[in-house]
């Protein structure tokens, strides 16, 4: 039996043709993928398991803590516990995907295709914010249902508990939003990746060095100051959302929370800004 | 200056202007000064519709390196508003049309130049575009990847009706290629020229003397040859363009270096003519 390979040719494609919005998708679902290195090699993968796993430790830890001595399980805390893997995670990742493709040279190759330069740029913006928000939410959901889970009465807790969803979904998105823009408009400055993480681990070191300083001398008020540490901020709206009671801060040393969520979203809204400047001038 | 269907070269020195004047028709620059259209379609106004039309291979290297080609080329397709099916296909279709068989699944860092390039065209293919733009495709190739490279050149212009504009500053590869030629100097289209009608059928010789060229030329205008010097030698035009009369001018341009005893460097039909009306050109 003889087989023969038949070369085709060049096939012509006549099929369909998707809007510009299945690119921004296509786009975003990659750049996902790219945040938590799904489909990339092994070592690219360490970062993302290792902020998952130890975001979510205490977590489990206080579930298991919970079930055995019955200590109360609380939320508007933790963030400030893990806020520096966050960091890190953005610090890491968000270069993945402004950086890399400036490096490669790939824009070229984008910006010809049927996306327009904001497009693309607010494709990765919404990978990277989501990424967070996601990688955020994970260890909250833990302590939810852990509380629920642990009841006697499940149905009663859950109704007891089913507001602080809202609170949760809130702080999440505020930490996701915040690290996320902040870290997309450092990195889409820049082509050279470890730069780009440098510069964003500084940006929150300086930033929280800083507030110390202004808190220590007399100069400023702490309540002034703090405003200026954006993951500062970022935990006490989390404590003023969740309405917890804690030992260490008083409602009353606090800032109204609309002060915090402005602050936030100034810090959202410059970054996007500074994202969407560099769209329409970076070099292609 | 209207540029035709078919594959077109764009030839120019280094610094010429060709990547420029290629940028311009796909829209990733603006130009300084009048105006292009790309299929009836405004470049600065009408950006995106070109865009759906055209694939374009850049001159410099474009490809991730801990990427494998099958899943570049795939993103880029899904970019270009393929849907995932299709563009799989796409990729594969496209991928074996350039040479590129079980090495599409390795990370692109691995590959050889010739590889790199065939990946770059096939991006550019991959959502089959009206017309394709190839930045200097030949760059870095040895003798047997350029030959490839054109070919695949050809086939894809000639065979498949999708037309091709190939800039190179080799003009003897773009003579090979293309049907029609535009020269652009320091920024400037120069001249248009139909390749086939010029190099086909005119009947002309061009000639290169080691030696005493003006005595060579003085016996052959003695026996009633039609001579013009030029550059590098002369060009003898044919009265008739049979093949008797090329013989015959042929065994006359012999006798006449034997009679001044000079060496024949070079005889030959049509190659150089392109070169010399460019020079025409550049000196008119």
């Amino acid at each position: 039996m003889t087989s023969t390979i038949h070369d085709l040719g060049y096939q012509r494609y006549s099929g369909e043709r998707l809007s510009m919005r299945s690119a921004w998708s296509a786009l975003f679902v990659q750049g996902v993928r790219t945040m938590l290195a799904l489909g990339r090699p092994a070592r690219s993968k360490a970062l993302p398991v290792f902020v998952l796993i130890f975001s979510c430790v205490p977590a489990i830890l206080t579930v298991f803590l919970s079930s055995q001595a019955g200590l109360p399980i609380r939320h508007a805390t933790y963030f400030t516990g893990v806020s520096i893997l966050y960091v890190l995670f953005a610090a890491a990742q968000a270069p993945e995907l402004f950086s890399r493709d400036q490096a490669n040279r790939v824009l070229p190759l984008v910006f010809t295709r049927d996306l327009s330069r904001w497009q693309y740029f607010s494709a990765r913006l919404a990978s990277v914010v989501v990424t967070l928000v996601v990688l955020a939410m994970v260890p909250q959901f833990i302590l939810w249902l852990g509380a629920i889970g642990l009841a006697d009465d499940t149905m009663a807790v859950l109704r007891e508990r089913l507001p602080i969803l809202g609170p949760i979904l809130a702080v999440t998105t505020l930490a996701g939003c915040l690290l996320g823009s902040v870290s997309s408009a450092v990195s889409a400055f820049t082509p050279r990746r470890h730069f780009a993480t440098a510069a964003i681990v500084g940006l929150f070191i300086v930033l929280g060095a800083a507030t110390a300083a202004l808190g220590a001398s007399d100069v400023v008020p702490m309540k002034t100051a703090e405003l200026f540490n954006p993951v500062r901020v970022l935990d006490m709206s989390n404590r003023l959302l969740f309405d917890e009671p804690t030992r260490r801060i008083t409602r009353e040393a606090a800032n109204p929370l609309a002060t915090y969520l402005a602050v936030i979203v100034a810090w959202c809204a410059a970054s996007t800004l500074a994202v969407l400047w560099r769209s329409q001038r970076v070099d292609a | 200056m209207a540029i035709p269907e078919g594959i077109t070269g764009i030839v120019g020195a280094n610094g010429a202007g060709k990547s420029t004047f290629l940028r311009i028709l796909l829209g990733l620059l603006e130009p300084s000064a009048g105006t292009a259209t790309v299929f009836g379609h405004d470049v600065v106004r009408e950006r995106r519709t070109i865009r759906r039309l055209v694939g374009f291979m850049p001159e410099h290297d474009c490809l991730p390196t801990d990427t494998s080609a099958a899943e570049f080329v795939m993103h880029l397709g899904r970019l270009s508003g393929l849907p995932r099916v299709a563009a799989r296909e796409r990729t594969a279709e496209v991928l074996r049309h350039v040479g590129l068989y079980e090495e599409r699944y390795r990370p692109m860092g691995t590959y050889s130049t010739g590889m790199q390039q065939r990946v770059k065209l096939a991006q550019a293919l991959v959502h089959d575009p009206r017309l394709l733009v190839l930045d200097e495709p030949t760059n870095g190739l040895d003798p047997a990847g350029r030959d490839e490279m054109l070919a695949l050149v050809r086939r894809t212009g000639r065979e498949f009706g999708i037309s091709v504009l190939v800039s190179s500053h080799l003009l003897g590869e773009l003579e090979r290629t293309c049907s029609t030629i535009v020269a652009i100097d320091s920024g400037v289209l120069r001249q248009q020229i139909a390749v086939d009608a010029m190099t086909s059928e005119i009947p002309q010789f061009a000639v290169e003397i080691d030696g005493d060229a003006d005595a060579v030329i003085a016996h052959l205008t003695n026996a009633g040859w039609t001579i013009a010097p030029d550059r590098s030698g002369f060009v003898l035009t044919l009265p008739e363009s049979d093949r008797d009369t090329a013989q015959r001018a042929a065994d006359a341009v012999r006798d006449a270096c034997a009679a001044a005893q000079a060496g024949l460097l070079r005889f030959e039909r049509g190659r150089t003519r392109l070169d010399a009306i460019f020079h025409d050109g550049e000196a008119a």
